[in-house]
Parts: structure tokens; sequence; C-alpha cells
């Protein structure tokens, strides 16, 4: 049984990782921003619920919760494919499959660029987050298209934290789809973190 | 009364004794309340220990031999989760603590450390999203029996010290533009001086003095535009021993990119009571994109030197003419009598941003030496001592390579080699404690536009450790400024990114990111004992005696542009493109939460 849930965990497991993360994030949002060590653990959990589910037919269909479950993440796997018509990643690997170098379409990389200039001041080299504004690249997973473009538009302003409104501002706002591009095509796992190449037309 | 203490005692008698003569004979305008309470040795009445910045202290309670027996005596936390940068204040047996954004001031009785009073201003928190670099804010400062709260929304506070009670206030700026504050505010004579920040934001720099009595404004001097709104004189006011000439801080800027030149004042300032001036630096000009702005840029990246009555500029040192790399010159200038060459002089010392280390006479702005305090400074190969440039390597010169173009390998970063962590000067031995960052950077400038209260940057930087040293991203030094040599120093992991504290007890102080604070031997820097706090230390180590003890007390809580990057624990470390995959984070170790903790010896001792 646990060589089953392995060999699924080689085959599509990574995948299924990072549906979980964003599933998971999702709920975290509602109860405040927690730690990562926090998160990781849940999403482990979250894991073996649906190996279970999986590899536990009969019983999985009982519990409909966790059906609802793996047909949320259905449809996320679905968004993810919609979301690589977003951008164009082309990458280099070395001898282990290392990507050592990826080359992405001109908008992605004028929205890696805006990312660095605008955001990364707040949200972290590499939109990684800080210790004072959240990781854009979970985040982006966590919230829709039309959400990211609302906040981006007009900001947050909360007790003790606020994210300006960029709806005004020609170095972003114009960018806008281009910074959803990239940070797309990272929390997709599509690429990795650090200065990509431009692809040439 | 041990021996210890009788010394002590004398000391410090002597001392008020020295000040009290030259009060006389200078027509000095240090502000007579502050120095009664730096003479007495028991106080930390301002923001760095005394007037010349030296974070020093002659009492040896706590010394080499007995720093190892070194235990909390008690705590508090600040509530607030920011990053928590300067140190509170001690003034009569109580303490004044600052808190980052809100900037909540708490007074505590040491006594019976009871809250006397707290004053918790109530701000917009759209204030939070001008500042660039976290909420940060790095403390109070006193006079006249009254505490200057400087908060983030511009508003200068005058409370009462006593009571908590509001005196007066102004506001400096408008954060709707960009304006904000972080710095600490300096009084001396009857007036409070203070700054502004906002240098991401397109902000035009200026220091301003308050009058204390009414909070009326003295004067205000821009660092960039006409000569009459930077209080500057062609002829009297000079750089590098010359008159700087008409028209400056306009003819070095294309245009009207002065407008929105930078220039902020957002570090520390200092003030020598004989000569009667007030020392900062200005940051970084306008946006990050060179090429937007050719000229020198002045007085961005420049040692100020100002009287204090009227604001007058007596000198001006640029130390980075046409910033390409944002290494704002704001870092505080420690003002020493050394001998230099077998003569006494009257300097200032000053480790800067761009990894030089320069010592000027603070009377006519003399450059005397300037030095790398870190060899891998690559984007300079020297200064040049008759003009006072640097000699720039177009290699890791981004606007020389120019926009669109990614500058690899620079050292240092544009957190610099130092940021606002203040040194130390050990009256004792001489030497300079500097805390300093170990990082260098890619940078890519381009083409950016101006929008008021926006961002207005235009560069894209990637920061990692120095290549090719010893892994770390930081260093403790000892520096010698007469020869401009480092005489000893201690890697750590991250930057030390904590002002120091240097002590007659043989001891220099200061913190970790991972949250330690460390005390090391003055003449090895040998660590001889460390504490770990509740978060990573941005503050600066500070000392105060109460009922003949002598306390070590320092903020926690991480935070700060230190905070950024460095507290991000990047996905996926293994792989990465380029230098990224190099940088680790600092979540292994620490997580947000402002705290102070007190440190004293056992009781039983």
């Amino acid at each position: 049984m646990k060589s089953d849930t392995n060999a699924l965990r080689s085959s599509g497991m990574r995948f299924w990782l990072v549906l979980l993360i964003a599933m998971v994030g999702g709920a975290m949002v509602l109860t405040g921003c927690g730690d990562s060590s926090v998160e990781q653990e849940e999403v482990v959990e979250e894991l073996d619920d649906v190996e279970d589910a999986a590899n536990n037919d009969d019983e999985a269909l009982s519990e409909e919760a966790d059906t609802e479950e793996l047909d949320e993440a259905a449809e996320i796997d679905a968004e993810t494919e919609a979301d690589r018509d977003l951008y164009t990643v082309v990458c280099e690997t070395d001898a282990d499959g290392r990507r050592v170098s990826c080359a992405v379409d001109q908008d992605t990389f004028i929205g890696w660029r805006s990312v660095g200039s605008n955001c990364a001041v707040c949200h972290g080299q590499e939109a990684a987050g800080s210790s004072f504004a959240p990781n854009l690249i979970r985040r982006v997973n966590e919230i829709s298209e039309e959400q990211f473009f609302e906040v981006l538009k007009n900001g947050v302003q909360t007790e003790g934290s606020a994210m300006p409104g960029f709806g005004d501002n020609p170095n972003v706002w114009p960018r806008r789809e281009a910074i959803y591009a990239y940070l797309k095509a990272r929390a997709n796992g599509d690429l990795p973190a650090g200065r990509p190449e431009r692809l040439q037309d | 009364m041990t021996p210890t203490r009788l010394s002590r005692t004398t000391l410090a008698f002597m001392a008020s004794a020295s000040m009290g003569a030259m009060m006389l004979s200078g027509g000095a305008m240090a502000n007579q309340s502050v120095l009664d309470r730096i003479d007495t040795n028991v106080n930390h009445a301002i923001t760095g220990g005394n007037y010349e910045q030296h974070r020093f202290s002659e009492m040896d309670q706590i010394n080499r031999d007995n720093v190892h027996r070194l235990v909390p005596a008690w705590t508090f936390s600040t509530g607030v989760l920011r990053g928590h940068e300067g140190e509170p204040l001690v003034v009569d047996g109580i303490m004044y603590v600052h808190t980052p954004f809100p900037n909540n001031v708490y007074a505590i009785d040491l006594d019976t450390r009871e809250i006397v009073w707290a004053y918790e201003p109530s701000q917009d928190s759209n204030v939070i999203g001008v500042m660039c670099c976290d909420t940060v804010y790095r403390g109070l400062a006193y006079g006249d029996g009254k505490i200057f709260l400087q908060q983030a929304d511009t508003t200068l506070v005058a409370l009462d010290a006593k009571s908590g009670e509001e005196q007066w206030s102004v506001k400096n700026g408008d954060p709707a533009v960009g304006e904000t504050n972080t710095n600490a505010p300096l009084v001396a004579g009857d007036k409070v001086v203070t700054g502004i920040s906002g240098g991401e934001f397109g902000v035009r720099g200026f220091a301003i003095a308050y009058n204390i009595e009414d909070g009326s404004v003295a004067w205000k001097g821009y660092s960039t535009g006409p000569d009459d709104e930077m209080i500057v004189d062609p002829d009297s006011t000079t750089h590098m021993m010359e008159p700087i000439g008409a028209n400056t801080g306009l003819d070095s800027w294309e245009g009207d990119e002065w407008t929105r030149g930078g220039g902020t004042t957002w570090g520390w300032f200092s003030y020598d009571k004989d000569l009667n001036l007030v020392y900062y630096g200005t940051g970084n000009p306008g946006t990050w994109n060179p090429e937007q702005r050719p000229g020198d840029n002045k007085w961005s990246m420049t040692i100020f030197a100002r009287d204090l009555d009227t604001g007058e500029t007596k000198w001006v040192y640029q130390k980075t003419p046409w910033d390409q790399w944002d290494y704002d010159g704001v870092n505080e200038n420690i003002l020493v009598d050394i001998e230099i060459d077998g003569e006494e002089r009257k300097v200032m010392v000053n480790f800067d941003r761009n990894g030089f280390a320069y010592t000027l006479d603070r009377e006519t702005g003399e450059l005397l030496v300037a030095e790398k305090y870190d060899d891998t400074v690559n984007w300079a190969t020297h200064v040049d001592m008759e003009t006072g440039r640097p000699q720039v390597v177009d290699e890791y010169a981004p606007g020389v390579q120019g926009a669109d173009v990614n500058t690899t390998g620079i050292c240092p970063a544009a957190l610099g080699y130092k940021d606002q962590q203040p040194a130390s000067f050990s009256r004792d031995t001489g030497l300079f404690y500097v805390p300093t960052n170990h990082i260098c950077m890619d940078y890519e400038p381009y083409e950016v536009s101006y929008v008021a209260g926006q961002p207005y940057v235009g560069a894209t930087l990637s920061m990692y450790p120095t290549p090719d040293s010893f892994g770390g991203m930081g260093k403790f030094i000892a520096w010698d400024a007469a020869k401009g040599e480092v005489v000893w120093e201690q890697e750590e992991a991250f930057a030390v990114w904590s002002g120091a504290l240097t002590t007659a007890g043989g001891l220099a102080f200061h913190g970790t990111l991972e949250g330690y604070i460390r005390a090391r031997d003055k003449d090895t820097g040998e660590e001889l004992w460390s504490f770990r706090t509740p978060s990573g230390i941005i503050g600066n180590v500070f000392t105060y005696e109460h009922d003949d003890k002598q306390y070590v007390g320092v903020l926690s809580g991480i935070g700060g542009w230190a905070g950024i990057g460095m507290a991000a624990g990047l996905e996926g470390d293994s792989e990465g493109l380029g230098a990224v995959g190099a940088f680790r984070g600092l979540y292994d170790h620490t997580r947000l939460g402002g705290t102070l903790t007190v440190f004293a010896l056992p009781d039983f001792d």
C-alpha cells in the first residue's frame, strides 16, 4: 500500500502538492497569516487524506468531503493548464535535471522586472515574502485573477498593514497582466526564482 | 560602595567639571538638560549616548571577567510585530521605549517597572504603504523636560516627560507624496532637528529645525535645488576646502529632476557643541535608474555640516556623486579627537554604505582618510584624495552599462556593507567597532515614470552573500580610523543589522538577525557571552545604571530592510537562476515580535 502511494507521488504527487498548498493557503487567509512551518504540516496532512482517498475508492466515495476536495483539485488542475497560456518558459537543465537557465516571453520578463522594482520593496526579493508582506508566489494561487487585479488597483488598508493601490501608476497598471503572468509562472513551478532571460522572437 | 563605583563617580565628576568649563569658555549651545544627564554616566539621555554618537559607556561593573554571568533582569513586550530599530532612552529613573508604527511610547518607572504613562498615537495606516522598508522607527529625543516623538506620518510631537501630556505637535511633510519619517530627532540648544524619509518615492530631502519651546520652524535646508532653499553660500560653503560656487543643487541635475531628487535625511544626527555644527548625511538621488538623472546629483549622498542656529551650511562632502547603486549616504557621523600623522585632529568618522570609511576634519571638511573597510568592495578602486571622488570601475557601474542591462557581481549590494546600524567608538581603545553586511548584488536599471506617492525606483536587484568569501552575510569589525585599517574581524551568518555598544569593561556588544546579543572582547573580538532573545535583533545595544547597578538592554524584533528577502525562505532553494539560490532564509531562526530585554549581573554577586 505504502509503495503504491510512493509510486503515485513520484508520478503525479508533485503536482498535487502545488494544488494543495493553494487550497490550504486559501483556508489560512481566513484565519490570518500562519507561519510556513505550520502550513507545511497541514499540507502533509491533507496529502495523506488525498492519498487515502485515491487508494481506497470505496471509503473515499463514502466520505463526501474528500470527494469534494478531489473535484476542487481537478478544477484547479484545469485552471493551472489555463494559466499556461499566460506565459512561455523555456528552460535548460544540467545533467541532474536542475534548471540552470530559463528564458521567458517579453511580457513575462517585463512582469519579472516590474515585480522587482515595485513589489519587491515590501514583498521581498523574488516576491518570496518578507517579514512584513506576504509571499506573492503563494498568494497568487490563493486568490482569483479578478481579486488580484482588484488588490493591485485599489490596495488593501487594514489595521497595521497597508498595500497601496497601483491603479493610477503608469509603471504598474499597464503591466498588470505581465506581472500576473510572471507570478503564475513562478507559482505553477514552471519558472524558478532568479533572473530569467528574454526569449528571442 | 565598591572601589569601582567610587572611581566611576569621580570620573563622572571630572567629566562634568570639564564640560562646565567648556560651556563657559565656548559659549556652547548644547542643550544643558541633555548634557547634565549625559555627564552623570547613569542615564542614556540621547540616542547614541552622547552628542558625538560614541555609543561608549564608562561603566565597568559588567566586564570581561564577569560578563559570562550576565542574565536577563527584566523584559517588556512592545506589542508591535514589525522591525524594532534604535534604542530606548533612560532619563532620571524613567525608561522611554519607542515602537515601530504606530509609534507608541511607554514611560517605565525603573523602580517599580510600571508603565507610568503611554502615548499611543492614531495614525492613518496609508502611511505604511509609503514606507519603503518596513515601518521602523529609530528613537526618541529628550530635552528640557520633554520627550520628542517623530511619528511615521511626519508628525513631530513634544510630550511632557513626567506626564506624557502633549505640549505641541507639528507636521513635517505629507505622506500623500511619499514623505514619512523613521529617524530619531536631535535636541541641541533650544532646537529639535529632524529629517525626512522617502528616497524611493522621489521625495526632495531636507533637514529642519524647530524651536523646542513652541514648535515653530527655525530653519529648513533642502538637499537639492536653489542655493537659498539649501541654505548654502556659493562663496563660504565649501567642498573639499573649496567654495562650492553658485547653483550646484540645480546645475548638477538634468532639467527639473532635482525636484524629485531624493537626498532624504533618514539617518542619524550628531552635534559638536564647540563648533555649534550639526552633522548628518543625505540619501540616494531620485530614481534608481541613473540614466534618467545624469550629473553629480548634488547634494545627494553628502555629509552636511550646518550651523545649529541658522542652518547655514559650513561644508559638504559628497561621497558618491551620480549614484548608480543606491548607496545612501545617511550613516552616522561619529565625532572624535584622534591623532593623525602625529597631530591631534578634531575629526568625524563615517562608515558609508558604499564600503568606504571616511575620516574628515569636522571643522573644515578636509578629507583625511578614505579606505575600504571590507576589501571585497569592487565598484570603485579608491577615493582620489585630491578631488574626493571615487574611481568608479565601469564593469560594476549600472549607469555606465546602461538601462536594460543586468550588471552583475557588484559589491557591496544596495543595502551597503553597512546600513543604518550604528558603530561604536571606544574611548578606551580609540578603535571603532562596526556592525557590517557582506552582501553583493546584480542591478538592472530601466526607465520609470514619476507618480506622486508611488515608488520611484526603476531598477531590479538581486542580492546574495559576497561571492568567493566565507559564505556569511555579515561581520563585526574593529577599525582604526587614523590608519584606515581593519584591526580584527569576526564573521557572522547574517548581516549584523544591530548597533554596537562598547564599555570601559573591555566589552563590545551587538545583536544578530538570528536574535543573539553578543558580548565580545574589545581586543580580539572573541565572543565572551551571548543570549538568545525572542526575535532577530536590528536594535542598538545600550547601557544605563539604576540603584548602583549596571544594566545592558536591547530591543529585539526582526524586520527593516534586513527583513526583506533575508527573512523570506525561498522555496526550492536548491534551484534558482543565477546567484539567488545561495540566499538562505532567516525563517529557520526567528519570527516577528518586539521585546525589550534588559540584562544585569545576578544579585548574589
